[in-house]
């Protein structure tokens, strides 16, 4: 019975032909009646369910979410990552194979590909819109060049070495690998070679590498195709390789690194970010961070949890930057924060930075003014685009002592100037990345505070959303278009997200409220009364399908150069479903800005 | 797009009336002349063209801006103009051109006192409106009282001074549509009552700032021409003008005398009140105060619109006397008696209403008569949108959310609430036009402005200017002029013999701001002074934060302890 179970089916595809046997012998099967709670809500789960048979309806109290058939997967949620956010009700006779809870988390820890698929899964909503998967990206990724991977450095050590000391270098330099010279001759020595002479041979600690390295070296070419890597390791019958250039060898290749140029390994990279000692280090983890949205996107992970590793990403990066550059004193009495979509956390393909930094008393001038420099510097050396609206630490109006900032939000609100609405309005986005994280909270209070009954300046704040109306995706435009009379193409920021996420943002600091992301400030909105449950889905919805083809766009635009088109969609290129989707989308605007205008009376301007 | 798109399905549905009425007018019963065909497809493209002309603007500002820029808040001027839009309505243009077409210079009382209204407006509430930050009369009265009976008062004033107000645009437009299309009043009325629907229901939730704008501008311009055109003919001389109208006009010499209009002292005083407060208790013009930036172009914005409307009433005067000359002695503008004779004032085909757009017909032809009728359709629809908004955000926002509803209702129920509430608005509004048919424009507004004024302004003024006021008091207050002026209005001859047919009126006067003010102002006097419940301690304890905010801007209470 458990033979028939299908390899080929994801995420089990990549698995080994070992771990497959495992997962065969480890598997149970299960049978549940029509109506039969397989995981109730709140519930952890113990197995890992796929479907052989039948039908699971995934249930948000008595909202069905989704469908799930015959070899569907679920619920990594609730396996990974705690109770599970919906039930799994049975929704007729239902069949499934059931993976026990220990077996499937060992074989995230070991196998990288088969991680990166439940990292992806956290938002399972992925089924209702899984976005056009980009078949060619494991083709394309073949086609790379080995000089593309980030493959580790070559290390060379003296064949003199002992076993012991060799697996202190491995530990020294992080590696798995080191390159032995033994007079003329190189040779090599793994991890793997270590342990085994060690263990099986019985070999003492102190013998020398010499007679337990390995010199029949697989090499390949830095300029080499990916390609060409796999069909050597496949051919040496290794997992790893040497990389030469110009005669020498300059590094080591993996097939995990060729894994994780295609699925992304975005959990490598905190490890990257804490070991740097320099800012200059930094920098390959600033492009990782860049580089694996495309990869995780590749895999169809949908865009918030795109946006969730990124932003995390980002802000382990910030609070990296700011060890490395601050002085004792402003890392005394400093709380670095981001803002604008960084801070709402729905940043993926970088457009700006906003960032600044608040401190419990004034710090001396001139280690602000080192600091200050720095840090800005470190940002811009990694290819963070300067924020148009000047808003960066560098900027002494975003870096200043609490009272004095408060003052300054106090003028914001009392004197406003033409950016002082932008200013609050990202300034409410903000959130702590390190140091005294009360200070954010103390001064969005204080703002709130500041803020209530302000109705005639939270009218002339929401009418931003007015700015950008009218774009239509119906069929009026199409046509138009055709004959060249109008353009279909349609900015996905201005006529999309950014009415939703300011929209959201003037309610969310009309009714003082604490979250930061948009997708939250609607949940408490919702909860609140303020909008119906009904609209909250909807714009949660619009927005989610908004940052999926903003991002799709971006990317297109980031590879093309061209990036003044990152939000810029063109209709006739969207498939009849994207296009309906789209409409759908727009008309949810539409609806939440009738909202808006009413409450804030915007029909007078 | 949605406005152009409106306006031309308005168009069509207009033309298609026009259609069947002209099929109707083969029937010997209707009296009215032939229409002018020329006339009707200007009218319809003048209308277009305008109202493409308002979203253009409208569309065009908007893009100039990035995300944010709009911050700012609209200037001084341009919100001068806006204000200028909302308060030059139908009954301004049509109806005090036809007061001074039918009693000469008692006229000049409506124009004289709306404009008066204004430095009133400037003195006492549009720098403290804005100071407080608050949208809506409303909300600022209820900054230190009670918000649900402060609400409930509001929404009551303003529901009832809207619903007077519509029925002078109404009564306007239905006009126009009758004289230009030849259909019967009750399908003209129903016809723009169906737009006006169409149009705030659907797409009016345009921003109404360029529209009145525009329509400003539009106004001031076909206004001028009129004016300059008369005065060309006599020469640039108003003398020769005014020697001319008394030769032609029934009453002679007393045309340029007081008297004809407003008889005795009482009424004289009734109505000039009314109309001098009652625009600082109106809610649409109130509204505009918190979209400009500070105190300082709130202050500025008045001063430019209390000019445009000033240059405004001249022309409308200059209008009213040449009409006298142009059409009193052209039997061609007159429904004929049996016996070949007509009456100068009353047998103006249309009536006294339409003296502005015959005049225009008897100088430009139908060319002009189109333009100018577009004008001032564009002009009703304009201010009905307007006003529809402020009444159905009464019923959504104070009303509704506040009295009705049992828990908080979420805001897209308030937006559909809103709706529900301006077709409603809309369905009364056709009603009454058609009940109040034959009554002058102005003088409806004439008691719109005296509801205001016994009800909005008397509860305005003593919350933002009286330390005693309390909640009690003004909600009793306010309802007592609030039920007064209206029972003034219904018991008075205009309403209980002109329309509902009665032989004497229970009250004597035409206007009854002078007494309901005065009710008013003494029933908040009265009630605050013996109230002495805890809510009354709240209120007056809650007058200096109030005070400071309307003087400074700035809020007494901002000052929290970080």
């Amino acid at each position: 019975m458990a033979e028939a179970f299908d390899a080929q089916n994801p995420p089990f595809e990549r698995l080994s032909h070992d771990e497959i046997s495992q997962v065969r012998a480890a598997l149970d099967i299960g049978y549940f009646r029509p109506g039969e709670a397989i995981i109730a809500q709140g519930q952890r789960s113990e197995n890992l369910y796929v479907v052989i048979k039948g039908l699971v309806e995934e249930r948000d109290g008595d909202d069905i979410e989704s469908a799930l058939g015959p070899k569907d997967t679920f619920d990594a949620r609730s396996l990974v990552h705690g109770p599970a956010g919906a039930s799994f009700v049975a929704g007729e006779e239902t069949l499934c194979y059931l993976l026990p809870k220990a077996l499937v988390l060992e074989l995230i820890a070991k196998n990288t590909g088969f991680a990166a698929f439940f990292y992806s899964e956290i938002s399972r909503k992925l089924r209702s819109y899984t976005p056009g998967r980009d078949t060619g990206g494991v083709e394309s990724t073949l086609r790379a060049r080995v000089r593309d991977v980030r493959f580790r450095p070559a290390v060379f050590v003296d064949a003199s070495m002992t076993i012991k000391e060799a697996g202190h270098a491995m530990r020294e330099f992080n590696s798995n690998t080191l390159l032995v010279r033994d007079g003329e001759a190189i040779g090599v020595i793994t991890r793997t070679d270590l342990a085994e002479r060690v263990v099986i041979d019985e070999r003492p600690l102190s013998a020398a590498i010499r007679d337990i390295c390995n010199f029949d070296l697989a090499t390949i070419g830095i300029d080499d195709f990916i390609f060409d890597a796999v069909i050597a390791m496949t051919h040496h019958n290794k997992r790893r390789l040497i990389i030469e250039s110009a005669g020498t060898y300059v590094g080591v290749i993996e097939d995990i690194d060729i894994l994780g140029l295609v699925a992304g390994n975005p959990q490598l990279i905190p490890g990257q970010i804490e070991r740097a000692r320099k800012v200059e280090e930094l920098t390959a983890s600033a492009h990782d961070i860049q580089s694996q949205v495309e990869r995780l996107r590749r895999q169809g992970a949908r865009v918030e949890v795109i946006a969730e590793i990124t932003s995390d990403l980002n802000r382990r990066l910030f609070a990296k930057v700011f060890d490395l550059t601050a002085t004792p004193s402003v890392s005394e009495a400093g709380c670095l924060i981001v803002m604008g979509s960084e801070g709402r956390g729905e940043q993926t393909v970088r457009t700006d930075q906003d960032n600044g930094i608040l401190f419990t008393h004034p710090v001396p001038d001139d280690e602000l003014a080192a600091f200050r420099e720095n840090f800005t510097a470190a940002l811009e050396s990694f290819g963070f685009p300067a924020c148009p609206g000047n808003i960066m630490v560098r900027n002494p109006q975003w870096s200043q002592p609490i009272d004095d900032f408060l003052r300054q939000i106090k003028s914001w609100i009392v004197a406003p100037t033409d950016d002082s609405p932008m200013n609050l309005g990202i300034f409410y986005d903000a959130v702590p990345v390190t140091g005294h994280f009360e200070l954010v909270d103390r001064a969005k209070s204080a703002m709130a505070e500041m803020m209530r009954g302000e109705s005639a300046y939270l009218s002339r704040f929401a009418r931003a959303i007015d700015l950008f109306e009218g774009a239509s995706a119906g069929m009026f435009t199409s046509i138009m278009a055709s004959v060249g009379v109008a353009t279909d193409e349609i900015d996905i920021k201005k006529t999309g997200t950014f009415p939703i996420v300011h929209g959201v943002r003037t309610f969310a600091i009309d009714e003082g409220l604490k979250e930061t992301s948009t997708v939250h400030r609607i949940e408490a909105l919702a909860e609140s009364g303020i909008l119906s449950n009904e609209l909250g889905r909807d714009l949660a919805g619009a927005l989610s399908y908004f940052m999926e083809i903003r991002l799709q766009s971006q990317l297109r635009a980031v590879k093309t150069g061209k990036r003044e088109q990152e939000s810029i969609v063109r209709l006739n290129e969207l498939s009849t479903r994207d296009r309906d989707l789209l409409r759908d989308a727009l008309r949810v605007v539409k609806r939440f800005r009738e909202v808006v205008r009413s409450r804030y009376h915007l029909s007078m301007f | 797009m949605t406005l152009v798109r409106l306006l031309s399905a308005g168009a069509v549905a207009l033309a298609l009336s026009a259609g069947i009425s002209l099929a109707h007018a083969a029937e010997p019963a209707v009296a009215a002349p032939p229409p002018s065909r020329t006339a009707m497809i200007l009218f319809l493209i003048f209308v277009v063209i305008t109202l493409w002309i308002t979203t253009w603007a409208a569309r065009r500002n908007r893009s100039a801006a990035d995300f944010y820029a709009a911050g700012a808040g609209i200037s001084g001027t341009q919100n001068g103009l806006a204000i200028a839009g909302d308060y030059m309505s139908a009954a301004s243009f049509l109806g005090i051109s036809g007061l001074v077409f039918a009693s000469g210079y008692d006229g000049l009382i409506y124009s004289v006192g709306w404009l008066v209204g204004w430095p009133i407006i400037m003195f006492l509430i549009a720098e403290r409106l804005r100071n407080l930050g608050r949208y809506t009369f409303a909300d600022v009265v209820s900054f230190r009282l009670e918000p649900v009976e402060i609400r409930t008062l509001a929404a009551l004033g303003t529901l009832t001074v809207v619903a007077f107000y519509l029925i002078a645009q109404m009564v306007g437009a239905g006009k126009l549509i009758e004289l230009l299309f030849g259909i019967p009043y009750l399908y003209a009325v129903m016809a723009v009552g169906a737009l006006m629907i169409l149009y705030v229901a659907l797409g009016g939730m345009l921003a109404t700032t360029w529209v009145q704008i525009i329509k400003s501008c539009l106004l001031l311009g076909g206004a001028t021409f009129l004016a300059v055109m008369v005065l060309i003919h006599f020469g640039f001389s108003p003398e020769a003008l005014f020697a001319s109208a008394i030769a032609v006009h029934p009453d002679g010499t007393s045309i340029m005398m007081p008297g004809n209009l407003v008889g005795d002292p009482i009424s004289a005083v009734s109505l000039g009140l009314a109309l001098m407060f009652g625009a600082a208790g109106l809610p649409h013009i109130l509204m505009r105060f918190f979209t400009v930036a500070d105190a300082r172009t709130a202050r500025k914005s008045v001063l430019y619109a209390t000019g445009f409307i000033g240059y405004f009433y001249v022309l409308t005067f200059i209008i009213g006397f040449g009409a006298i000359t142009y059409l009193m002695n052209d039997p061609a503008n007159y429904r004929i008696g049996a016996d070949g004779t007509y009456n100068k004032v009353t047998d103006l085909i249309g009536g006294t209403n339409m003296a502005a757009v015959q005049l225009a017909n008897a100088i430009g032809g139908s060319f002009f008569l189109g333009f100018i009728s577009a004008v001032a359709f564009a002009t009703i629809v304009a201010v009905v949108a307007g006003l529809t908004l402020a009444g159905a955000s009464a019923v959504s926002h104070d009303l509704y959310t506040s009295v009705i509803a049992k828990e908080t209702p979420s805001e897209d129920r308030e937006v559909w609430v809103s709706k529900a509430a301006a077709v409603a608005i809309g369905i009364i509004a056709v009603f009454l036009g058609y009940v109040f048919e034959n009554e002058n424009v102005a003088y409806m507004v004439g008691l719109a402005f005296a509801v205001a004024a016994s009800c909005n302004f008397p509860a305005l003024l003593m919350s933002l200017l009286w330390r005693g006021a309390t909640t009690r008091g003004v909600f009793i207050g306010g309802l007592l002029g609030l039920v007064s002026s209206i029972a003034g209005v219904v018991l008075g001859p205009a309403v209980w013999v002109h329309t509902l047919g009665f032989a004497h009126a229970p009250f004597p006067y035409d206007n009854p701001a002078l007494f309901s003010m005065a009710l008013a102002f003494g029933g908040i006097w009265l009630f605050s002074k013996t109230d002495k419940s805890k809510r009354a301690q709240i209120d007056k304890a809650g007058f200096k934060a109030q005070f400071i905010r309307s003087e400074t801007g700035i809020g007494a209470s901002g000052a929290v302890a970080y």
